[in-house]
């Protein structure tokens, strides 16, 4: 019942075998690719023949494949996640591809994510940063009615927006710097935007930033890259956020 | 086996907090010697290993993902339930109970049911309290909506993308505690088997999926929080990560496994639009709240939606069930599409799909409202089919979604192994046999942070077991276990990839125990899936090595497991001749298509035993007993 | 409770205040704050230097009176070399270390490079940066030091105040292509670098609103393109004979 048409793509793949191997970029050519698949799908049928002709498969991370647990991390012709706004690899559709086209596939890019094998990288940096003080210090139990706090919608919503991220390092992979300011400065603003979130907001800053540079993320430079590539296209005003927090908190200590 | 749930007696709204009362407790003091492993990472999981370290105990939790933030509770859309009653609209814990056993259709614990409304009112407050932001109006207060199978607003969400929300709470509270030292994180880790000695889970062994390590954990407890085992059907909305192979391995262990064939079908997801699919998507039950499901009312009317005039098109789920219309329950929803589509007027390439409908809603609220509703769910929508549901309906088909079976656990959450407890949706739980739309989440969480962490303790505190060391015989075993089953995979070296068996399994499943099964069909099953499985053994090609990272490994396990459990799925479809929430036996309907339960024979959970390689699994029984909803015919005409 | 959680949080510390700007100078962000208050520095005496500049529409006496008075005040010209000697090493001290970092932070580089999505400017900063500090160097050779151009430099008394005779020296500069042209290069460098830089500054100090960031946007280009504009008019209107010796 397959409908659609079908095309073939000329695929070159970075490929690294182990975390410590040496890696390049490989030529493969994918045939038959339907315009409905989705990009991981594509590669799903590349993998089959792979397999089929006794080579490994490509190693790429994916889980939910509908664009929400951030798992899938690929540059795709230099841009990751393909360059489709508000999109990840796994929602991204061959329609978009045109026959015979040339396609990049490289891993994220940074020190802080290093390559585990083909496309997988190890992201745990951004564990850590949470680790460090991306939560409200409270524990379970005791918390006063969900309505004792009234919010004002607009700080709701703001809180959403930041909230939204995935976690799944686009921003770094694109970041001229390979920096983690959007990322960071998403579960800043996020809890600096709700009443139970602020009275951390400076403290969750400081030790979010220390853990940042410590994992050896790049510095911010507001190119926006990282908000281009967004899949849940989040804006740099978060940025702006977290600097606002940061240095009030540095300087009023 | 022997099968005790433990529930406490008396009036149902005192049972909780007696129980509470009767339990034994740890001593502050005491609680960092105890240590327990929690596998997977998700609501539930989450919210347990960060409760339990805030507690005092030591917690070791592992998850295959790269991050605990990735599991799929993650993918949840619409909502979380929680009998708060802000809409003052007749809620209460009573009819949250009472909502949830009746969708359930009468296959529930209604003990564990009351207890579940009863804490539903602390999830949202403890969200709220570690920012969740949650939607909120004008006024600053929090936001509801209608769900599926509900006749009041109880439904608590963040835009669509409730789940998401939620998890990244609970994952924060873990990471807190991971600073903290309480909760020693292993992501990329995947348990491949249960240790029990003396009668106890006592600890697991798992391959770090990066360095290929075996590894074994001794702990004083053991929490399975591994999620459902949709992915049986090859195609569902689960991830592609979820499997069955945390709770199976338990299960031939000697833990009970519960309803296995008490599985969801979601109303609402998009078709399948070729061979090549590897997963489908859900489109939010909260869509139809706004949207008209129709189908023309011609068989093979291939003219486009628009051309189509409303006297030709049959909105049959409001035609069928008036006071509930397009809210019908899932599985009702569910097998109204599907007996649409056989009777050949379902829509789309193949004739699977009926419409979802915004047109009306549309011209009413007019297309800002709609999208501010529904904005990034419609934007999915075009994402995945290139097609605008804004100018044209949306084409949705059932999918396979959530599954109600699971590892048999009593009252404190504990399976038929002393220690081993299960929470979240691996467990069989609070569902019956068809959950509720944003039920799922009120549950993990529930599991998690409120009810786990006390009889958990009262299970330390009374099991008195000798500490044992990785160094015990049965760790030794379970770990040579592990590495023989992997070598074994290495060395098939068959024609077949591990996707290709995995697609096979999942197309005769859910041709034949699917939406509608028959005896016949799962008869013909039976004999199936154990050729497949022979064939699995002898003709599939995992390349590779087991020292690194390797996919094609990993889903051999899993596909592996997902053979075996799916002949124990069918056999619990075979044993029930009834039909009764996700579980539709064709031979027993209402004249009008309607599932016919058989209260008289079937009121009880079914617990499957495992009885050894080969030998067909005995199945138990613990009664249902309901003393304070009476059964009815589940009726939402 | 025996929470072992709550003190997850590192405990205040004591730090004196000088050793904590330093190590807040130190962290990704503080190099960027520094980084954004020595530009605003540097950016207000490319203002007062323009102001400057463009007295020489008002006539040689209106200009050698004001470089004269200038002079004149040592106190006033010293504080502000030293203020620009300190912005301009820590102004490119901060990006040197910046592009350290991010060499650091990706060993690996795409095969494919794609930075299409980048904001204009953004892409050029290290460069026009660079090429604009030479041409400060170069430009104060010319006009300060009069390494070269020494010809055109005379000495005059004006108010009673010895100075040189600026107006006469920057006319016969200008009048030279060459030189007309380099600045006029300069000043659209340094135009491009400050429409990154300005919106930059209030992004690195956190400001931030969802109705003037746009307008801010905007103002960058109309601030750096108008300083550079009207840096340029004058050696155009030398060029074009606009403005000439008396």
């Amino acid at each position: 019942m397959t409908t659609g048409k079908t095309m073939t793509l000329k695929l070159h793949v970075w490929r690294q075998a182990g975390p410590n191997a040496p890696g390049k970029m490989t030529d493969y050519v994918a045939n038959n690719v339907n315009e409905h698949m989705s990009f991981l799908e594509m590669l799903d049928v590349v993998n089959e023949e792979l397999t089929k002709t006794g080579e490994e498969p490509i190693a790429f991370d994916h889980d939910c494949r509908e664009g929400i647990c951030g798992a899938c991390s690929m540059v795709i012709n230099g841009i990751p996640h393909g360059g489709h706004k508000g999109v990840t690899a796994c929602q991204l559709h061959m329609r978009h591809f045109q026959d015979g086209q040339d396609i990049y596939i490289e891993p994220w890019r940074a020190k802080a994510f290093p390559v585990i094998r083909d496309l997988v990288t190890n992201r745990s940096a951004f564990d850590r940063i949470i680790a460090s003080g991306g939560y409200v210090s409270v524990n379970t139990g005791g918390a006063p009615d969900a309505n004792a706090l009234p919010i004002p919608k607009k700080d709701a919503d703001q809180a959403f927006d930041a909230a939204a991220c995935i976690g799944c390092g686009a921003c770094v992979a694109a970041c001229k710097n390979a920096s983690a300011m959007l990322f960071v400065a998403a579960k800043v603003s996020h809890l600096s935007h709700t009443p139970q979130g602020k009275v951390e907001a400076g403290d969750r800053a400081r030790t979010m930033i220390a853990q940042m540079d410590a994992e050896g993320f790049g510095t911010c430079s507001n190119y926006s890259q990282c908000e281009a590539v967004c899949p849940k296209e989040i804006s740099v005003k978060v940025i702006a956020d977290l600097n606002r927090e940061y240095i009030k908190s540095s300087l009023l200590k | 086996m022997k099968l005790d749930a433990r529930c406490p007696s008396g009036p149902i709204e005192q049972r909780w907090s007696n129980h509470k009362m009767d339990m034994k407790l740890v001593n502050p003091a005491n609680k960092r010697k105890f240590k327990i492993i929690i596998v997977g990472t998700g609501l539930a999981g989450g919210s347990a290993a960060a409760t339990l370290s805030e507690l005092g105990y030591q917690v070791d939790a592992f998850c295959f993902q790269d991050s605990p933030r990735r599991a799929h509770s993650i993918a949840a859309q619409g909502g979380i339930n929680a009998a708060k009653n802000y809409q003052n609209d007749g809620d209460s814990v009573q009819r949250l109970f009472y909502d949830t056993v009746k969708g359930g259709d009468f296959r529930a614990r209604e003990s564990n049911v009351w207890r579940l409304a009863e804490v539903s009112a602390n999830i949202i407050d403890q969200c709220v309290a570690q920012g969740v932001p949650f939607a909120r109006e004008y006024g600053g207060h929090l936001a509801n909506r209608s769900f599926g199978g509900a006749q009041v607003s109880r439904t608590f969400y963040a835009r669509g993308q409730t789940g998401q929300q939620l998890l990244i709470g609970a994952y924060q509270a873990l990471e807190r505690q991971v600073q903290a030292g309480g909760v020693k994180m292993h992501t990329r880790h995947e348990m491949l088997e249960l240790v029990v000695i003396d009668g106890h889970a006592r600890g697991i062994v798992t391959r770090d999926l990066v360095t290929g390590k075996i590894e074994s954990w001794a702990a004083d407890a053991v929490v399975l929080a591994s999620g459902g085992y949709g992915n049986v059907f090859y195609l569902s909305t689960n991830a592609k990560g979820c499997n069955v192979t945390a709770t199976y391995r338990a299960f031939k262990k000697g833990a009970g496994f519960a309803n296995p064939c008490y599985t969801q079908i979601h109303p609402t997801c998009i078709p399948v639009s070729g061979d090549y699919q590897s997963k489908l998507t859900l489109m939010s039950e909260s869509l139809r709240n706004d949207g008209r499901v129709w189908v023309p009312t011609q068989q093979g009317d291939t003219r486009a939606p628009s051309q189509i005039p409303d006297s030709e098109r049959d909105y049959y789920l409001e035609r069928k069930y008036p006071s509930y219309g397009n809210l019908a329950p899932r599985d009702i929803a569910s097998r109204a599409a599907k007996q649409v589509c056989d009777e050949g007027r379902g829509v789309g390439p193949g004739g699977r799909g009926v419409y979802l409908d915004f047109g009306d809603a549309i011209k009413r609220l007019g297309a800002k409202v709609i999208s501010e509703r529904y904005g990034n769910l419609f934007d999915m929508y075009t994402t995945i089919t290139g097609e605008d549901p804004y100018s044209a309906p949306m084409r949705i088909y059932p999918a396979v979604h959530y599954t109600m079976g699971g590892l048999w656990v009593d009252y404190n959450l504990m399976s038929t192994i002393p220690g081993l407890h299960v929470v979240g949706e691996a467990n069989f739980s609070d569902h019956g046999a068809n959950r509720l739309g944003a039920s799922a989440l009120m549950q993990g969480l529930a599991d998690g942070y409120f009810i786990l962490p006390y009889t958990i303790g009262h299970y330390l505190a009374t099991a008195k077991q000798p500490k044992v060391t990785t160094d015990h015989p049965e760790f030794k075993k379970a770990a040579e276990d592990v590495r023989a089953r992997t070598t074994r995979f290495l060395a098939i070296g068959g024609k077949r990839t591990v996707a290709d068996f995995h697609r096979t399994l999942g197309a005769l499943l859910w041709e034949k125990c699917g939406m509608g099964r028959t005896e016949k069909g799962l008869k013909e099953l039976l004999q199936e899936i154990p050729v497949l499985r022979e064939e699995f053994w002898k003709n599939v090609n995992v390349p590779g090595s087991d020292a690194s990272l390797n996919m094609a490994l990993e889903n051999a396990g899993r596909v592996a497991d997902f053979l075996e459990f799916g002949e124990l799925m069918v056999r619990d479809a075979l044993d029930r001749a009834e039909s009764c929430g996700g579980h539709f036996r064709e031979e027993f309907q209402t004249p009008d298509g309607e599932a016919q339960r058989n209260d008289a024979e079937y009121c009880h959970a079914s617990v499957w035993e495992y009885q050894g390689e080969g030998a067909t699994p005995v199945r138990h029984k613990e009664p249902l007993n309901f003393e304070f909803v009476e059964l009815q015919t589940r009726s939402y005409k | 409770m025996s929470s072992n959680a709550s003190d997850a949080r590192p405990v205040q510390d004591t730090t004196p205040l000088l050793m904590q700007t330093w190590q807040l100078m130190n962290t990704s962000i503080g190099a960027k704050v520094v980084m954004a208050v020595t530009g605003v520095g540097i950016w207000f005496w490319f203002l007062t230097h323009m102001a400057g500049n463009l007295m020489i529409y008002a006539g040689p006496e209106v200009m050698n009176s004001y470089a004269a008075k200038l002079h004149a005040t040592p106190a006033l010209l010293w504080v502000a070399r030293i203020a620009l000697l300190i912005a301009f090493p820590l102004h490119i001290g901060s990006a040197i270390r910046t592009n350290l970092h991010a060499k650091a932070a990706r060993p690996v580089a795409y095969a494919y490079e794609n930075r299409s999505q980048a904001n204009p400017g953004s892409k050029t900063m290290l460069i026009s940066g660079l090429l604009v500090a030479t041409f400060i160097l170069y430009h104060l050779a010319h006009f300060t030091w009069h390494w070269f151009g020494a010809d055109n430099v005379r000495t005059i008394t004006i108010d009673g105040l010895q100075g040189i005779d600026t107006y006469r020296m920057v006319v016969l500069g200008f009048q030279q292509p060459v030189i007309a042209l380099i600045y006029i290069a300069a000043q659209i460098l340094l135009a491009q670098h400050l429409v990154h830089g300005l919106y930059s500054m209030c992004q690195h100090v956190g400001l931030w609103g969802a109705s003037w960031t746009p307008a801010v946007k905007r103002a960058a280009y109309v601030l750096a393109y108008g300083v550079a504009a009207g840096f340029i008019s004058i050696p155009l209107s030398v060029m074009f004979g606009l403005v000439k010796l008396p």
